[in-house]
């Protein structure tokens, strides 16, 4: 007895209880905080996308989205215009990205970023609009 | 001897990892929901905006495109009976900082906001010239279009095209009021097939040609 000091099952539970606090510290920590801005943001990636779908092509195509899905040709085209309507359409403290099965418009999506995210299905495969506040 | 020490201290040991576990899990708990829910205000915000830009809604005529003449049909009554809000939630509806409805909203609310267009339109009458066949080439976005013949007595039209498919016909002639469906999309030239000397008037095409600007709509809720 004389050579521990701490009992056995006082150090066992002292190990139980590190081990615990360790579980809940990853848990809590590793699922994101409660954030007010996801609905936000995904309302406007939605409506962003809504819109989009449902303008008229510039030139042959079912809609302004099929269009710029169509072929990579179609894309490089309508690159240019399809980033001018999206800075229109947006409120202006939004940046977006807009990725197609043939590249991608709009700005470098930045690590660690809260995003709104809209996937619009198109004849020629999902196009999706993600935004964040800039 | 050494059991009969230990074995008040492997009792609390036990209660003191019990009672750790339990605390775990419920923070565990407490932070996922936390994460997966956002508050009650934001998604009734959220479910109202959703419903206001749907079409056949009251203010959208088609997804996310707002009518401009159709906003006073947004009122209280409108919210409390065709969209379920409940007595105790004040709602406000702004677009573009406008205000369409306010059930008393005292200022700590939570906002959505949507982006849609704002569709107005105007109205256009044209009374062609027709000698050697009309050739009226319509604006795109335009939906329909109302024609109205009224030929003379010398003359008689047999047809009416749009973008060369024959739309209406009547080889004994075409007289009234007649509305034509147009796509939306492209441009649509409207032809006719007449017989004899028709004259500027005889022939009225009447349509709404939609202008649209970008406008955000916002409903901010107030439990």
């Amino acid at each position: 007895m004389g050579r521990s000091q701490i009992p056995l099952p006082v150090l066992e539970a002292a190990i139980g209880v590190l081990l615990l606090t360790a579980l809940t510290l990853v848990l809590v920590a590793g699922v994101p905080a409660p954030s007010e801005d996801s609905p936000q943001l995904d309302a406007y990636a939605n409506d962003a996308g809504r819109l989009l779908q449902s303008a008229p092509p510039r030139h042959r195509n079912a809609t302004r989205l099929g269009e710029v899905a169509a072929s990579p040709a179609a894309f490089e085209r309508e690159r240019d215009a399809l980033d001018r309507r999206l800075k229109r359409l947006l409120p202006a403290n939004l940046l977006y990205q807009v990725r197609t099965p043939h590249g991608v418009v709009g700005y470098r999506l930045p690590d660690a970023v809260r995003t709104g995210t809209a996937t619009l299905p198109t004849a020629h495969g999902p196009v999706t609009v993600r935004v964040w506040y800039g | 001897m050494r059991g009969q020490t230990t074995l008040p201290i492997v009792g609390v040991a036990l209660v003191l990892v019990t009672s750790v576990g339990l605390l775990a899990v419920l923070a565990g708990q407490g932070s996922i929901q936390a994460a997966r829910e956002p508050s009650v205000e934001r998604s009734t915000a959220i479910g109202i905006s959703e419903r206001l830009v749907e079409p056949g809604s009251g203010l959208a005529v088609r997804q996310n495109v707002v009518a401009a003449n159709r906003t006073g049909e947004v009122d209280e009554r409108f919210l409390r009976e065709a969209l379920g809000v409940g007595e105790a939630v004040d709602v406000r509806v702004t677009l573009d900082g406008q205000t369409l409805v306010d059930t008393g909203t005292a200022g700590d609310e939570v906002t959505v906001e949507r982006i849609v267009w704002v569709e107005h339109t105007r109205r256009r009458q044209r009374t062609p010239r027709v000698r050697g066949g009309v050739d009226v080439t319509l604006p795109r976005r335009v939906t329909s279009l109302d024609l109205t013949i009224d030929p003379g007595p010398d003359a008689t039209v047999r047809a009416v095209t749009a973008d060369d498919q024959v739309v209406l016909a009547n080889e004994s002639g075409l007289v009234g009021s007649y509305r034509i469906d147009v796509s939306r999309f492209e441009t649509t030239s409207i032809g006719v097939d007449a017989v004899g000397e028709l004259e500027r008037g005889d022939l009225s095409l009447t349509y709404r040609v939609p202008q649209r600007h970008r406008g955000i709509l916002a409903v901010s809720v107030d439990g």
